[in-house]
């Protein structure tokens, strides 16, 4: 007899243990074994994976997790919709999430369901978003549903380890995640976004954007800007202090609050590094510091000789030259909460610089950072190289007559 | 993370332990099945090692220990090769040196194993009742008083006899009947209407054996005044076709067939000791068609010419479907198997079996009465799997897939992988590090039948044309000569002509002045496509004829069954075992009405059905619906045309879990199909597979 001890819940994360685990009376018998067919699909493709299963100590685990990742690797991110407003949540699951659904076969490829003594075999489809939870902070059973259901509504994350208190400039790209557990991911709910926006006169105006009606269990960007929202269109003439953004359904609050500074400061340059954290959303990081242009070419030269000797026409030439561009930024002075957050742009799989309006694939070089543990005030510097090499060179602006 | 557990203990390995495993493609593969194997590799002998493989036990020794084993191999706590099979080689030292060989698919593990040596499940018992025909017993020759004796006689031999004086009355001799025990506690009911007694014995279950007459003179045959009607087993056939048609492939393993064979027409003359009776002739064919019954007789017996036939019987022949096969080896590992001879319902593919089946159950001869039992066993050709595999591989051009890690077995038709199968893409898995080799996989291929020594066609036919007579032998049908009329008068004369891969004859009758040459065979010498030099022989199984003739019964209704030349085993009672040892094949197109609307098992080799309708697949190498044009030609030639292509590819574990061979790999605008791969566990980032590129 199978007993099923432990299933994937409706929400997992892809890079911790899904363990779906039974218990076997059958121990005793020799090669003696239950099979999983997993299937992982999204909406382009779908991969059958066949899992064995032995009992060990009258136990089979399967942690599907390793195959999950996998099927998620090879999906593309979903870039941040750089024109997006605040009245567009942007759907990024196809990059991140997929679901997965498993049936336990016996020896004989036999679905266990048809056995009278089974438990909830197959196991309902659940969905997993590529996404981690660093130990020793996760256990190895923590399930991201029970994780979000644990908070109040009021205290609702975003998927972000981002500081909640956090400076803003004026025209930069910054977009909260959110994935809504209120429905399963057949139904709908209607959400909207509200900024509560406090100007420097101490006056204060609540922002609330347009009705989103997002499926549940689907992640959703959303655009949090200044000029994303458009908070200064209520009242032009005042200026922005700081504002908040909070998630609600009708009245009800439905995620916690993030508050942005404004930071009106003019420095030489304002650069932004997109990266995808840990949760498998994009978070955007401010580098006000100095910057430098790197870069490194390569050169192939062949043999090149058309019978008569020339000096002008030389014996060699070239077959072929790359760039690899990159540069060194700094941060500017960041608080040590930032500090800490940074550590999850540097374990990120994908990082984009913002230039010309366009998202750049960019590779962190550093191997190492070192900052005092007590300081408050830090400053990072990130070297970086571009994922492409060129053979010819544009500016940076390419104008038109 | 990589683990290797062995006997309930987790192996120690060496920091970063790596294995590393060649994997062939096993559907590419032509000549045999290779399988999934590990490069060797060493682990520390530790204690829990050593106790693991159990030489912990053994005192301290430089001898050499070598043992094959199996253990699980594990990759990030998913088991990925249950039941690896290993090779250990311990010499006492500080380290264990093994390699594992793996299969995904499992097949190559069994490979040989011999088919007949599968379970084949219980012996199958046929049975019916059996009602003794009406006989009429004639007012002439019935002579009041005089002797009369009841024969029962049974495989040819004499079984029982009553005998009896006549008072007058035919409820005379059926109180007598009554009265009688036959077996020993056996009856035989006896009704009587008129002139006519009918007799019915329900306990001789399928009989297609007995046969009585009533005589007027003990001891001779020619004193005979009545006799019973034929007996065989009309009433199996007919259960048979009723459960033929109810259940339709594939829901029966096997389907009996009609064959005839040439080489079954055995002569046996008897005279049994109580019974004076004229030496018979057995003309003995498998389950061969009677034109007066209408019905399939097991065989007949001809007794000396000018008297009329008398039929006994005693034969079946069961033809397993290669579906059915497949599943038993699939069932091996408690699998399934699906695809090409499954899908296959129109005409699904059966095996020749020319096994008669053994209807005498002992030598007593009352025991082999009452039962009919035969095993699928040995209805199967005696080669192994590998054999069988190769066989069905060559033949139909298909390839055995392995998917979902061995949870099914797969045929697939190898063409259909080129054109029709998913495709999945790697693009984003590859870098531009390629190789391309300059030389193709294959550069031609030699198809030749694959013959055994009593096939009709094991000599092919230009040796066989050394036998005939020849008037002379020309290049083509333009040189054919001109012959306006011959001198011959009374002699018939018959031309040959072979024109490339076709015998054509005419016959030369005096006084004819149009000839017209007519094909008589297509020469089936071997089959060669591509280059000349470099050629890779191919053994496809030798085609089943089918024999659809209505020469040798007169008043046939024309019909289409296996025509072989295999010798079986008829010398005594119980012996009825034959054997063949090559794979062959044959469509079988149901039970179909011959002309005479008759329901028969029809089979055909030729790719038409009795009407001359195409089928779906004629099993023979040429001809216009033939293996060769349906299957093979795509797929050997792009053997030829392809070329290999190394990539190295970031696999991950999901593409490992997930492999499929017969899915094509689309990576930058072109399609392939995996040939082989070296993947190392735990993964590398690149891993090097070799690729044929089809567009």
């Amino acid at each position: 007899m199978i007993t099923i001890e432990n299933e994937p819940s409706i929400l997992m994360t892809s890079k911790n243990p899904i363990l779906a685990e039974l218990s076997s009376t059958e121990i005793d018998e020799p090669n003696y074994r239950v099979q999983g067919q997993l299937v992982i699909y999204n909406a382009d493709k779908s991969v059958t994976a066949v899992l064995l299963g032995f009992p060990i100590n009258d136990r089979v685990l399967f942690d599907l997790a390793p195959l999950i990742n996998a099927f998620l690797d090879d999906l593309n991110y979903v870039l941040p919709d750089l024109l997006a407003t605040g009245n567009v949540w942007q759907n990024i699951s196809a990059g991140n999430s997929c679901k997965f659904q498993m049936a336990l076969l016996d020896a004989f490829g036999v679905p266990l369901a048809e056995y009278s003594d089974q438990g909830s075999v197959p196991f309902n489809a659940s969905i997993a978003i590529r996404a981690g939870f660093a130990k020793p902070y996760w256990g190895d059973t923590a399930k991201l549903f029970d994780w979000l259901s644990g908070f109040t509504s009021a205290s609702y994350p975003f998927l972000t380890w981002k500081p909640k208190v956090s400076l803003i400039g004026e025209n930069q790209k910054e977009y909260l995640s959110y994935i809504s557990i209120l429905t399963d991911d057949s139904a709908t709910s209607s959400l909207t976004l509200k900024a509560n926006i406090a100007y420097t006169d101490g006056t204060t105006h609540l922002f609330t954007t347009t009705v989103n009606v997002i499926d549940g269990h689907t992640m959703f960007q959303i655009p949090v800007g200044i000029n994303q929202l458009g908070l200064n269109g209520p009242n032009p003439s005042k200026k922005i202090l700081k504002y908040t953004v909070q998630v609600f359904q009708s009245a009800v609050i439905q995620s916690e609050i993030r508050t942005y500074v404004v930071d009106y400061q003019k420095y030489i340059a304002e650069r932004y590094l997109m990266f995808v954290n840990s949760f498998g959303a994009w978070d955007t990081v401010r580098f006000v510091g100095k910057g430098e242009f790197q870069s490194e070419y390569l050169r192939t030269l062949a043999d090149s000789y058309s019978g008569d000797y020339s000096q002008l026409s030389g014996t060699k030439k070239s077959i072929s030259q790359k760039e690899t561009a990159g540069a060194k930024i700094n941060t500017g002075f960041i608080s040590r909460a930032e500090v800490h957050w940074l550590r999850d742009l540097f374990l990120s799989p994908e990082v984009r610089i913002l230039e010309n309006g366009q998202l750049v694939p960019i590779t962190l070089v550093e191997k190492k950072i070192i900052l005092p543990i007590e300081n408050d005030v830090n400053a990072i510097s990130v070297e970086y190289d571009n994922k492409f090499s060129n053979v010819v060179y544009s500016p940076a602006n390419l104008t038109t007559a | 993370m990589i683990g290797l557990r062995k006997n309930g203990y987790w192996l120690d390995l060496e920091p970063d332990f790596k294995l590393k495993l060649q994997m062939n493609n096993p559907l590419v593969q032509q000549d045999a099945i290779k399988g999934e194997y590990s490069f060797p590799f060493r682990i520390p002998a530790s204690a829990t090692n050593l106790l693991a493989f159990g030489f912990g036990s053994l005192p301290q020794t430089r001898d050499v220990m070598s043992d094959t084993d199996f253990l699980d191999i594990y990759y990030s706590g998913l088991v990925l090769f249950a039941q690896a099979k290993i090779h250990i080689n311990y010499q006492g030292k500080n380290y264990i040196d093994m390699n594992v060989v793996v299969d995904s698919g499992l097949i190559s593990a069994i490979k040989d194993i011999k088919l007949k040596e599968l379970d084949w499940g219980d012996d199958i018992e046929v049975s019916s009742t059996y009602q003794f025909q009406t006989i009429q017993f004639p007012g002439a020759v019935w002579v009041t008083g005089s002797v009369i004796q009841l024969v029962i006689v049974g495989y040819g031999q004499f079984l029982e006899w009553i005998g009896t004086s006549i008072n007058g009355a035919l409820n005379n001799l059926k109180a007598q009947i009554d009265a009688a025990t036959f077996f020993d506690n056996k009856t035989i009911a006896c009704v009587v209407v008129g002139d006519q007694i009918t007799l019915t014995a329900t306990w001789v279950g399928l009989n297609p054996v007995l046969y009585f007459f009533v005589n007027t003179q003990p001891g001779l045959y020619y004193n005979i005044i009545a006799e019973s009607g034929n007996t065989w087993f009309p009433a199996e056939w007919a259960a048979h076709q009723q459960d033929a048609l109810d259940n339709p492939y594939p829901a029966r393993d096997y389907i009996y067939f009609p064959v005839r064979n040439e080489n079954s027409l055995l002569q046996i003359s008897y005279t049994p000791s109580d019974i004076i009776l004229r030496p018979y002739f057995d003309v003995l064919y498998q389950n061969f068609y009677s034109a007066v019954d209408g019905v399939f007789r097991t065989n007949y017996i001809n007794e000396i010419p000018g008297t009329p036939p008398v039929w006994q019987g005693g034969l079946i022949t069961p033809f397993m479907y290669v579906a059915s096969v497949l599943d038993k080896i699939a069932a091996i590992f408690g699998k399934k198997s699906t695809g090409f001879f499954h899908g296959n319902a129109i005409s699904p593919m059966v095996l020749y079996s020319n096994v008669v089946v053994d209807l005498l159950k002992s030598n007593s001869y009352a025991d082999s009465i009452f039962t009919t039992i035969f095993n699928l066993r040995n209805t199967l050709p005696d080669v192994t799997i590998e054999e069988f595999i190769t066989a069905l591989r060559n033949t139909f051009f298909v390839g055995i897939n392995t998917v979902e890690r061995g949870a099914k077995i797969n045929v697939v038709t190898l063409s259909s992988i080129l054109t029709e199968s998913e495709i999945i893409d790697w693009s984003n898995k590859v870098t531009r590090d390629v190789i391309i080799y300059a030389e193709s996989v294959a550069k031609g291929f030699f198809l030749d039948y694959d013959r055994e020594e009593n096939d009709l066609n094991s000599l092919n036919q230009k040796e066989a044309l050394e036998n005939w007579e020849f008037l002379g032998s020309f290049n083509n049908v333009a040189d054919f000569p001109v012959v306006n009329s011959s001198t011959g008068s009374g002699i018939t004369f018959y031309a040959f002509a072979i024109d490339e891969s076709k015998i054509y004859k005419r016959h030369l009758p005096p006084s004819t002045f149009t000839w017209i040459w007519q094909e008589v065979t297509t020469l089936n010498a071997p089959f060669t496509i591509g280059e000349e030099e470099g050629k890779e022989e191919i053994l496809v199984a030798d085609p089943l004829y089918t024999y659809n003739d209505r020469e040798d019964i007169e008043g046939v209704g024309e019909w289409k069954v296996p025509l072989c030349n295999q010798p079986i085993s008829m010398n005594s009672m119980n012996q009825h075992k034959a054997k063949t040892k090559k794979v062959r094949f044959l469509s079988y197109l149901g039970m179909q009405p011959n002309s005479n609307s008759d329901l028969y098992p029809m089979g055909s080799s030729d790719g038409t059905n009795i009407e001359g309708t195409s089928i779906e697949y004629d099993t023979k190498l040429t001809g216009e619906e033939s293996l060769y044009n349906n299957l093979g030609k795509e797929w050997l030639n792009f053997l030829m045309n392809t070329r290999k292509v190394e990539i190295p590819v970031n696999l991950n574990i999901l593409d490992l879990f997930s492999l499929d061979w017969s899915k094509r790999i689309h990576i930058h605008g072109s399609n392939y199909i995996l040939y082989d791969m070296q993947p190392q566990i735990p993964f590398a980032d690149k891993t090097l597979c070799t690729f044929l590129k089809i567009v």
